[in-house]
């Protein structure tokens, strides 16, 4: 296996195919907040999250094997767990939707011109406009503007090219600014006319 | 540029993903034009706000769960070392537990406390399914029986009820004991045992008889007049959930799932039901998690004025000693087949 000698899990997973099991746990607890925040910001809500996590890992570790080093390990295992993510919506969309507790607020038209939401409502009213977009271009918003990859990564992980990835985050984004623009600078807007 | 091309670019531009000349395109169109400066802003403004989601903190219990990959037994997650191999592991499972349920019917024939319904049960009962499914997995796409936790309503709905009763999977048991004194117990604690009963003074995790300090018996089967809702449904589950908190174990699963079931099934008689009716459907929501799950509450109620079971069952997966953490509640149609509402925790 040709192992990337810049990529910083190569020890831990030569470690892991040398047959030191105990390895897997370092992976988990260098990959386990991104791919928890991923699974979070693909479903919706923490109980899938948490199970959709779950499953990513165990994938991992029966396929962890067929690793061949010809990409930085986190590339090729956040093509694994993004592949999966969109397998298992594809699945769970047969099963009832579950919505976390804390519903997410709408407006009120009658309310008055103006309505100052909280930050917390904002905040859940972005992740219900991310939750609407169609599962590739949720995809490329997480992974850029929530996850920080560039262009080029995204498109290896993805596996789409460059242009791809830059003609979805584009039509997403415009997507998103037209449903949250009612609620520009955490007020509502929805009754004032330009 | 016109204006559809120069919208088309603001997204790579902002992120400055375009080339050189690309930037002095659009810079130029943007001076004379208000309505892509808006856009501009618009976009600006959305990746704003979109960068103020938090960073979400791995839940503890499922930080502990993805360390029990490792450590779980090889057969639930290494890839199989060939057809042969794998056949003859199958081979030898089927005739332990075999030969494991065949004493357990023996012990509970002479105990006297098998009825008949159950001694025809556990004769014909099959080979635990889970065995075969994960040998099966060699080579299957990511979606065997070997990736554990999916809730396939589809598949629960399509099982058909069996008439006769039988446990599609049932676990003989290996170590199983059960004394027929268990019943008369009294004050018994829900509490984790660490060892497996052995004698009447032992405690038991949960099972059949053993009342906690409350007086609450274990197992539970209830029939209201409750209507509940969403909101009262999620009440309801918390509190199921934590009544149960680290009362049962994935070893409870596997060793006493057969007889947690047929004590709910003879409650549901005893309150007027038609216990053996559901004793296929709670088998078939146990069987589609694919994990370790025990039925642990049945109520029969009400869901938006609609007849219906509420059924709690507790999962989870890992070593033996792990519990069993996760809770899920089910509400059924009165046939227990058709799921009208789940939510889990």
């Amino acid at each position: 296996m040709v192992i990337n000698k810049s990529d910083p899990d190569r020890p831990i997973i030569q470690s892991f195919l040398a047959g030191n099991t105990s390895s897997f746990n370092e992976l988990v607890g260098r990959h386990e907040r991104a791919i928890y925040n991923l699974a979070y910001r693909m479903v919706g809500n923490t109980n899938d999250a948490a199970d959709l996590t779950q499953e990513i890992f165990i994938h991992l570790h029966k396929k962890l094997g067929s690793f061949r080093g010809d990409s930085a390990f986190s590339t090729w295992f956040y093509r694994l767990a993004v592949n999966y993510s969109k397998d298992w919506l594809q699945k769970e969309a047969r099963r009832p939707k579950m919505v976390d507790i804390e519903e997410v607020a709408l407006p009120n038209s009658g309310t008055g011109p103006s309505q100052l939401y909280e930050r917390k409502e904002i905040k859940e009213l972005v992740q219900s406009a991310i939750l609407s977009l169609p599962e590739d271009q949720r995809i490329v918003v997480i992974l850029h503007d929530l996850q920080g990859y560039d262009y080029k990564e995204i498109a290896r992980v993805t596996g789409v090219p460059v242009g791809t990835v830059k003609s979805r985050l584009a039509r997403a984004r415009l997507k998103l600014a037209e449903k949250l623009a009612p609620y520009k600078d955490g007020a509502c807007h929805e009754n004032m006319k330009s | 540029m016109n204006c559809k091309d120069v919208i088309e670019l603001l997204s790579a531009y902002v992120d400055g993903e375009i080339t050189g000349e690309e930037i002095q395109q659009v810079d130029s169109h943007l001076e004379g034009c208000p309505h892509c400066q808006s856009q501009l802003a618009a976009i600006k403004n959305l990746i704003s706000m979109v960068h103020e989601l938090d960073e979400l903190e791995v839940p503890a219990g499922v930080s502990r769960s993805l360390r029990q990959i490792a450590t779980d037994k090889p057969s639930t997650t290494m890839p199989a070392k060939g057809w042969l191999t794998n056949r003859l592991s199958y081979l030898v499972a089927t005739g332990a537990v075999a030969i494991a349920a065949l004493t357990l019917l023996l012990i509970q024939i002479n105990t006297g406390d098998l009825d008949k319904q159950e001694a025809l049960t556990a004769l014909t009962g099959k080979a635990p399914v889970q065995e075969l499914s994960k040998k099966q997995a060699i080579g299957s796409e990511e979606k065997s029986a070997e990736v554990t936790g999916q809730h396939d309503i589809d598949q629960s709905a399509k099982a058909a009820p069996d008439g006769t009763g039988a446990i599609p999977n049932t676990y003989g048991g290996d170590g199983y004991s059960y004394s027929r004194s268990d019943d008369s117990r009294s004050q018994l604690k829900l509490k984790r045992q660490e060892s497996p009963a052995e004698s009447d003074e032992l405690l038991l995790r949960g099972l059949p008889g053993s009342t906690n300090e409350a007086g609450e018996q274990w197992p539970m089967v209830q029939f209201s007049n409750k209507n509940y809702d969403k909101t009262s449904a999620e009440v309801l589950l918390g509190d199921i959930q934590e009544k149960t908190n680290g009362a049962y174990s994935v070893k409870d699963a596997k060793e006493n799932q057969a007889l947690i079931i047929s004590k709910m099934v003879k409650k549901i008689d005893a309150l007027g039901g038609r216990g053996d009716l559901m004793r296929s459907p709670v088998n078939g929501l146990i069987n589609q998690t694919k994990r370790s799950a025990l039925p642990v509450y049945m109520e029969k109620a009400k869901f938006d004025k609609q007849d219906c079971w509420l059924i709690i069952i507790r999962w989870g997966f890992g070593s033996d000693e792990n519990d069993l953490y996760k809770t899920s509640l089910y509400i059924t149609d009165l046939s227990g087949w058709s799921v009208i509402h789940y939510i889990s925790n």
